[in-house]
This record gives C-alpha cells, sequence and structure tokens, in this order.
C-alpha cells in the first residue's frame, strides 16, 4: 500500500520537476532572444515585451513545482551532527515531528497563496507590460503547493513506517 | 497608547522618506503630546517586496505604508488618469489635485485603508545618452527605460523601443550601454548617480510635464478606527490635499536639487521649444484616446475622468 | 517579554531546533511566524503577509539566477565540461604532491569564471573530482574539504550571486563589484592550492601518487577546455561590454552550456530529464531555506533587535577599524550556523549604514566596492563551517563512506586561509580596487 503511494508520489512530484526545468529552459531561452532582439534593435528587431515579468512568473512556477520532488527526496538540509549517533529509529522519529510541522507549513503556504490569488482575482492585478492578469500566475504556483502539502503529509507517514521498522541505512540529507 | 508601525520600500534618506515621513512623524508625535508613538520601518525591512505594501495596510500587517500606485497595476485605474501624458504641472499642485481627484471619483478603489496623502511626483523628462532629445525624431531606435505602462506605450508610439526594468536595474544598465537613458524625474537622478551615467537632459518648454506617477501614504482603516476621538482627530489634521501638497513639495524641493547637481556637473540641459512640444503632445494624443476607450470598457467614463484630472490640476496650478 | 527580548531568544530556539535535526529552512519559518505573532500581538500580520510573501519571495527576479546556475552545473556535467577542466588541470599539477586536490581546485576556479552559485560549482566539480581523489589515494578529509572549500570560488570568483544581492541592497554598480572581486577570487585560489601543498606537507598519508602526464597529453586536455572558454568569453565580454546585464549573463551561460551538453550527445532524453530531477533538488532545498530566512528575517525587524544593536555599535563610539572587524567577527560566527545568501539578505541592510558612517580613508563608492567583496568573503566562509556548512553537506553527501566529522576537520586549514586572506585585503584595500580604478 505505502510503495504504491511513495512510487505514485514520486512519479508525479517527478513531473512537477520536469515541467518547472521545462520552465528554466524556455526562461533561458526567452532571455537569449530577448537579449538578441535588443541588440539588433537596428534591424528592426525588438526586446521580448515582458522579459522581466515572464522570467519572474515562469522561476516563481518552477520553483514551487520543484518543492514536492525536493521534499520526496528528503531534500532539505539538515544537522545531522548530533543525532547521528543516536540510530536510524530515533531520527526517524524526529522525521515524524519534523514532517508533521514541514505539513502544517506547506497546508499554511498552500492557505495563503490560495487567499492571495482570490485577492489578486478581485482586485484585478495584472502585471506591468503584457497585463496578463496576476492571479494565473499565482494559479500556476498553487499546483506546485497543493502536491507540496500532499507530498509533505505522506512523508509522515513514511518517517512513522520508518520509526517502527527503520530501513538497512540511516536516511540522510541529500543532494543529488 | 498607540503604537503606529509605517513600512516603506526607500531607504530613510530618500527625498519622501526624509523630507514628508519623517516630518509626518514628528508632526504627528508632537501634536498627540507623545501619546502616538510611530516606528518608521524603511527599505521593506519587515520583508515581503514593494507591490505588497498596499495590502499590507490594508490587511493590517502594519498600520501605515507608503508606496507607489503603480506597482499593482490594474488595481487602481481611474488614479492612471494622472499618469496620462502632459498632465502634472508642478509636484505641489498637481499632488493636492491628485487627493482631490481620488477623493471625488475613486475612493472605491481605496475600500478598507484610509488615505493619508494621495500625491504625485514633479514632471518626469528624458535622461540620456549621446546627443540627446530635442526633436521627435531623436527618439527613433533610442532604448529608454519606461516607468509606467501608459509612459512605456507612449516611449513605443514615439518611436523609441521601451525596455520594462527595475529601476535598481538602470544604473548598471545605462552605464553599460544595454540601454541609452531613462525617463524620470529629476528627484529619482540623485539616487540613481544618473547625472554621471548620460549626457543630457530634456524638457519641454511647457507648462505641463512629460508624465507623472502616482503614489499613497494610507493608514490600516481599523488602526484608524480603534483610536480615541482626540487622537483620530490628530491623524485628520495630518491628513488631506494639504498633506498630498507637503509630500509633493517635497519632490519639488528635491527635484530643485537634481537639476542643479546635473548643471553643475556640466551636463547638457535640453529644452524641446513649444512649438515643437505641440507635435509630441499630438504624437501622444491616440494615448490618452487609447486609454478612455480602455476605461469605458471597464464601464467607467473614461473622458470624464480625464476632464475632471486636468480641471483639478488647472485650478489648483493656479491657485 | 518586550520585543527585543523576544529577538533575542529567538536565536537560542532556533539553533536548539536546527540541532534537533529540524531542517534549517523550516526551523526559520516557523520561528518566524510564531515570532511575528507574538511581538504583535496577532497572528493577523503573519498570516496576511504570507498571502503574498511565498509567491514574491520565488518569483524575485535578481534570485532568478540561482536555478539557472544550478541548471548550468548539470548541462555542464553533461556535456563533460567540468571533467574537461579537471582533466587540464590534472595533467599540468597532478604528479606533485597532493597535485589532484590542487587540480581540483583550479577546476573549481575554472568553473567559477562561468558560474556563480557556490553550491553548484561544489556539486558540478565533486561528481568529477571526487571519485578521481579516491581512486588516487587521496583521504576522505582531504578530498571533501578541499572541494567543499573550492566550491566558494563559485560566488568569489565572478560572476557571483551574492554579488548581485550585494548590489541590489547597496545601491551599487554591479559590474564594478564583479571587477573588484577578481584580484580577490584568484587569490582565493592560489591559497587555498597552497593551503593543500602544506597539507599534505604536514599529513604526507593524506595524499597518493600521480604519473607525470607526458606534453601531448596536456595538450590535448587543455584544448578540450575551449567550449568552457568559449562560454567565459560570452558571458563575461557581454556583461562588460554592455550587451546584457549579469542577471541576464546567468541565461546565457545556461545556454550556451545547454548547448554544449546537446552536441557532446549528453542531453539525450534522460539526461535532460535527470539535469532536472537534480535542479528541482537543489533549487527547492535553497529556496525553502531562503523563504525561511526572509519569514525570519521580517520578524526580527518586528522584534527591532537588528536595529537596536546597530544604534547601540553606532552609539559606543568605537573607531572604524574595531567596528569593522567585530562585524567581521559577527560574520564568521553567524556563518557557522547560517546560509551566506540568507546572512547577506538579514545583516547588509544593518551593517552596511553602520560602515557607510565611518570614515576608512576611501571614498564611498570604493569604500562599499570593498567592503563588498570583504563580507562576500566572511560569508562565504560560512558555507564551509561547521556545524551548518552547505559545501559540506554538498560534497559529504557525495561520500557516504566518509564521516562528516572527517570532513570537518579537513576543512579547518582551508577556513584559517580564508581569514587570513580576509586580514590581508582588509589590511590592503588598494589589492581589491586597483583594478576598478585603472579601467575607469
Ligand atoms: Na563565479
Ligand atoms: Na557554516
Amino acid at each position: 500500500m505505502r510503495q504504491t503511494v511513495e512510487k505514485a508520489l514520486t512519479t508525479v512530484s517527478g513531473w512537477f520537476a520536469i515541467a518547472g526545468g521545462a520552465v528554466l529552459v524556455a526562461i533561458t531561452a526567452m532571455t537569449v532572444v530577448s537579449i538578441t532582439g535588443r541588440e539588433l534593435n537596428w534591424l528592426g528587431l525588438a526586446p521580448v515585451p515582458g522579459d522581466y515579468e515572464l522570467v519572474e512568473a515562469g522561476t516563481a512556477f518552477a520553483i514551487f513545482a520543484f518543492l514536492p520532488w525536493c521534499q520526496m527526496k528528503r531534500g532539505h538540509v539538515t544537522v545531522d551532527l548530533f543525532l547521528a549517533r543516536f540510530g536510524p529509529r530515533v531520527n526517524a522519529a524526529v522525521d515524524v515531528v519534523s514532517n508533521i510541522l514541514m505539513t502544517a507549513v506547506a497546508v499554511l503556504i498552500a492557505w495563503r497563496l490560495w487567499l492571495g490569488m482570490l485577492d489578486k482575482k478581485a482586485y484585478h492585478e495584472t502585471t506591468f507590460i503584457l497585463q496578463f492578469p496576476l492571479w494565473w500566475a499565482y494559479a500556476a504556483a498553487m499546483t506546485g503547493a497543493v502536491l507540496f502539502a500532499v507530498v509533505c503529509l505522506y512523508t509522515i507517514w513514511r518517517s512513522l513506517a520508518e520509526t517502527l521498522q527503520p530501513p538497512r541505512q540511516s536516511p540522510q540529507h541529500q543532494e543529488s | 497608547d498607540v503604537t503606529l508601525r509605517v513600512h516603506q520600500f526607500l531607504p530613510l534618506q530618500a527625498a519622501i522618506p526624509a523630507r514628508a515621513i519623517t516630518p509626518w512623524i514628528e508632526a504627528v508625535e508632537s501634536q498627540s503630546n507623545g501619546r502616538i508613538k510611530v516606528e518608521h520601518y524603511p527599505s521593506m525591512q519587515l520583508g515581503g517586496a514593494p507591490p505588497a505594501l498596499y495590502d499590507q495596510a490594508k490587511d493590517g500587517v502594519v498600520d501605515i505604508i507608503w508606496t507607489v500606485l503603480g506597482y499593482t497595476p490594474g488595481r487602481f485605474p481611474r488614479t492612471e488618469a494622472f499618469e496620462l501624458p502632459f498632465l502634472v504641472t508642478n509636484a505641489e499642485a498637481t499632488s493636492r489635485a491628485f487627493h482631490e481627484f481620488v477623493e471625488a471619483n475613486a475612493m472605491e478603489e481605496f475600500a478598507g485603508v484610509k488615505p493619508l496623502a494621495l500625491h504625485v511626483h514633479g514632471p518626469g523628462l528624458l535622461h540620456v545618452k549621446g546627443d540627446g532629445v530635442t526633436t521627435l525624431e531623436d527618439m527613433q531606435g533610442l532604448k529608454l527605460r519606461g516607468p509606467t505602462r501608459i509612459v512605456t506605450r507612449l516611449l513605443d508610439k514615439l518611436g523609441a523601443t521601451a525596455i520594462g526594468m527595475p529601476v535598481p536595474a538602470v544604473p548598471e544598465a545605462v552605464s553599460k550601454g544595454v540601454i541609452d537613458g531613462a525617463v524620470i524625474p529629476w528627484e529619482v537622478t540623485l539616487p540613481l548617480k544618473m547625472t554621471e551615467l548620460v549626457n543630457t537632459h530634456t524638457k519641454f518648454d511647457d507648462p505641463r510635464g512629460l508624465y507623472t506617477a502616482t503614489f499613497v501614504f494610507a493608514m490600516n482603516q481599523g488602526s484608524y478606527d480603534a483610536l480615541p476621538d482626540d487622537l483620530k482627530a490628530v491623524i485628520d489634521a495630518n491628513s488631506g490635499p494639504d498633506t498630498a501638497a507637503l509630500f509633493g513639495r517635497a519632490m519639488d524641493e528635491v527635484d530643485a536639487i537634481g537639476e542643479k547637481k546635473a548643471e553643475e556637473s556640466g551636463n547638457t540641459i535640453l529644452t524641446i521649444s513649444a512649438e515643437e512640444t505641440a507635435r509630441w503632445k499630438e504624437a501622444a494624443d491616440p494615448i490618452v484616446a487609447e486609454w478612455i476607450a480602455e476605461m469605458n470598457d471597464k464601464g467607467l467614463d473614461g473622458q470624464a475622468l480625464v476632464d475632471a484630472a486636468r480641471a483639478l490640476v488647472d485650478s489648483n496650478t493656479a491657485r | 517579554m518586550t520585543s527585543l527580548e523576544y529577538g533575542l531568544w529567538s536565536i537560542p530556539v532556533l539553533l536548539l531546533l536546527i540541532f534537533l535535526r529540524l531542517p534549517i529552512g523550516l526551523a526559520m519559518f516557523v520561528i518566524g511566524v510564531a515570532g511575528t505573532s507574538l511581538v504583535t500581538g496577532s497572528t493577523v500580520p503573519a498570516l496576511a503577509q504570507l498571502k503574498s510573501l511565498v509567491y514574491s519571495t520565488f518569483s524575485n527576479y535578481s534570485l532568478s539566477i540561482v536555478p539557472l546556475f544550478l541548471l548550468m552545473g548539470q548541462f555542464a556535467t553533461r556535456g563533460g565540461m567540468s571533467r574537461a577542466l579537471f582533466r587540464a588541470a590534472e595533467t599540468f599539477v597532478g604528479h606533485r604532491r597532493g597535485g589532484v586536490a590542487m587540480a581540483a581546485v583550479a577546476a573549481c576556479g575554472g568553473f567559477g569564471a562561468i558560474c556563480g552559485s557556490s553550491l553548484a560549482t561544489a556539486a558540478t566539480m565533486g561528481q568529477v573530482a571526487l571519485p578521481e581523489m579516491r581512486r588516487a589515494g587521496y583521504s576522505g578529509a582531504l578530498s571533501t574539504a578541499c572541494l567543499a572549500a573550492g566550491g566558494t570560488l563559485g560566488i568569489l570568483i565572478p560572476p557571483s550571486v551574492v554579488l548581485v544581492i550585494y548590489a541590489i541592497l547597496t545601491e551599487q554598480n554591479i559590474a564594478k563589484l564583479f571587477m573588484a572581486a577578481f584580484v580577490p577570487g584568484i587569490l582565493a585560489a592560489a591559497g587555498y592550492m597552497l593551503t593543500v601543498s602544506l597539507y599534505v606537507r604536514f599529513r604526507p598519508d593524506s595524499a597518493g601518487h600521480r604519473e607525470r602526464a607526458p606534453w601531448s597529453e596536456r595538450v590535448a586536455a587543455l584544448v578540450g577546455v575551449w567550449p568552457v572558454l568559449l562560454i567565459f568569453i560570452a558571458v563575461i565580454g557581454g556583461i562588460y561590454s554592455g550587451v546584457f546585464t549579469p542577471t541576464e549573463g546567468a541565461a546565457v551561460g545556461a545556454a550556451g552550456t545547454g548547448l554544449v551538453a546537446l552536441w557532446k550527445g549528453g542531453l539525450d532524453r534522460k539526461g535532460l530529464v535527470d539535469s532536472f530531477l537534480s535542479t528541482a533538488a537543489s533549487t527547492g532545498m535553497i529556496f525553502f531555506i531562503v523563504l525561511g530566512a526572509t519569514v525570519y528575517n521580517g520578524f526580527l525587524a518586528f522584534s527591532q533587535l537588528p536595529q537596536q544593536s546597530a544604534a547601540y555599535v553606532a552609539g559606543l563610539g568605537l573607531s572604524p577599524w574595531l567596528v569593522l572587524i567585530l562585524i567581521l567577527v559577527c560574520y564568521l560566527i553567524f556563518g557557522c550556523i547560517m546560509d551566506s545568501l540568507s546572512m547577506i539578505l538579514l545583516t547588509i541592510p544593518i551593517f552596511f549604514p553602520i560602515v557607510s558612517a565611518l570614515d576608512f580613508g576611501l571614498p564611498p563608492e570604493e569604500f562599499a566596492l570593498w567592503f563588498g567583496i570583504i563580507v562576500l568573503i566572511v560569508v562565504e566562509v560560512g558555507l564551509i563551517t561547521p556545524p551548518v556548512g552547505m559545501n559540506l553537506f554538498v560534497i559529504n553527501s557525495m561520500a557516504p563512506d566518509i564521516p562528516l566529522s572527517q570532513t570537518f576537520r579537513g576543512v579547518m586549514p582551508f577556513i584559517a586561509s580564508d581569514i587570513l586572506r580576509v586580514a590581508i585585503l582588509v589590511l590592503f584595500p588598494s589589492l581589491t580596487l586597483f583594478l576598478v580604478r585603472w579601467l575607469h
């Protein structure tokens, strides 16, 4: 059962991470095109309109989309200095607590982002140049924030299971 | 008895924080005999990006904020009448006009806050590297940073290429030639050190300047309502068109300093003749027409807003 | 408790939570929200602010270069550029005593010349150089420590994320700051190599031996570095000639590196997916910390702790040099537990006004450049000081068989070399400034 959920969430988080990466590549390409247009402006070319705001909206989406994968892969930085000697079971128990807190924070972030999105929609706020509604960018970010909360919730379960039945090697922070 | 937190995005020594907000705090503290204490948090110290300031006052994160209305495009559509080209005269009179304009026409856009001062900056002008701008034709192919969405559109219409970049990025972009210059009032040339970066500054032989931007100094409605009546009276005495005029005058004073600095540094200050200015105004007319159409689409009376703005600027300038 | 006391108490509580193995960003976030609520006497400010704070932190234009540099690191690995850099350095110095470690430092410096992130540099070069050093018989302590230290060259040698942030906070010219960072950055690389050679002199058992590479191999290895050189010329040339801004330079670098990787065949479907996933993990980690720091910093400002301590220091009437030294010591202490980006964001708005009011015999702009470079170095030391040193974590996690304590021990001489360098640059401001003076 847990293996199925683990697998499914890993897959979905992976898709989000890939989507975020694709957006970063798009930002890169758009910036290069914009620079080219600006430099060759004597040829009648022009920079991409709204390039700055596209970078901002795109980066925000990418980072929100990366959070679930980071949580799934135990990517957050912790200081293992003192608790390392207590063995995997104690550490997994500590993980239960920190994952509960992480879930609370993730739910808080998603909830507040949702309200922020409703604000932007209600007040008709747009971006400067392209004037697309700002709540679109919030809505895109929202997808990542919701998945982050779901993944956090699952990691409570995962660390509970590891407390009862520790894995061979102690879980540790990783940076792949 | 009461502590009010003021939050804004510029350092303490900038024009408005130093010459308008700090004196305002001193006035409120002394007139309340010390019963109101004001804590001033400059440079976004309490967190968030400048566009979030308005909601920080509205939602009660802090009690009072100062911000640029253009940071949240689309949110204050009626106030944009003051951003239209060739409207502003000087900042003091135009600020008084702007406060009166909002009180008469746009209060619903400020629901949830108590606007203490609604003001503008002095006339914006062109600061450009090289030979500079004396005719409409000189604008061809110039890469200029545009300050507001309306001016950005205007620059494109005038033949320049408008580059939308954050203000702090401007000095570096100008010094490296990424852009040829910027459209800002004299006051902003000081923190950006623009006189060292460009050779020319272009103004207009006309009572009206190219453009202005709008600002609000606003208080959370709940914070105001919670004050006892005598303290409310102190806040009331330090808000309204006269307070707006004080904020505008601070802008005018620092504009003069900026202009003097440009003169002293040996830069060329160009003036576009009255006849040539007429051509610019003609070229800018479609922007006004577009804006009116845009407002009409939103169900507002665009023409009436433009007329009201112009009438208030005229009457307050003549005062 | 008064606001100020809440601010003071938050520091030991934060440390406690971190040592209890709470993720660092999480600890700062939780304390920030709770602290703001306590200081303001209401949950309204903290909750209302979060409606836009998270989005605005993640959409910050100047921070957008961080994921781009991390992506660039991935592409550089896929395109064999990091391997080529390391090979070139190794054929020249690999046969010396400690030569492979020196080559790793040199390769980090080379990669730092196109990449502006220390973590990306450490991670990218670590993947190539760590296995090589282990194979050549280098000790776990030396090989992880020299890479963690070498990784800081990612930021010490321009382009540099931290300098971009500093320039924005203090309204300085980024291109001039980059110029000022060149000589100190090269001093850093030289200092680390010297440290390696002293290290192996005192601990001869920590380094293995390699055969001298023939000249034909050296030339071939040098030729292999040309894509890096090309991107370096494009990025640095583009920034200084004004074709694009330093922020845009990150995108140009990432695009160039991506094209090289594509051309070398490293970006097939799997290669691309893997580089996205790795970028996701490290970007998520960094920005969660940046978010936590933003929330915590907001609370500290509400508590007035930074403002009051700044006023206190200013009121002491100490000599400028003493104030400077105190501030640098503060950075070294804070750096033990904090991340460099959050430290800059937290402290520059406080310290910069204090120190720029003091007279060090330099014009204001030169002072700002000089102070920026010195702060850059002390903040980067934080990346390699235990217990919280991000570079140490990044490198150590690549070698699960090496205990973190060994890496901690190995890095001490490198920290000493950093402190020595800070002292030299403080005593001789012209080392930092002469390039800027000469070119302007
Ligand atoms: Na670098
Ligand atoms: Na550290």
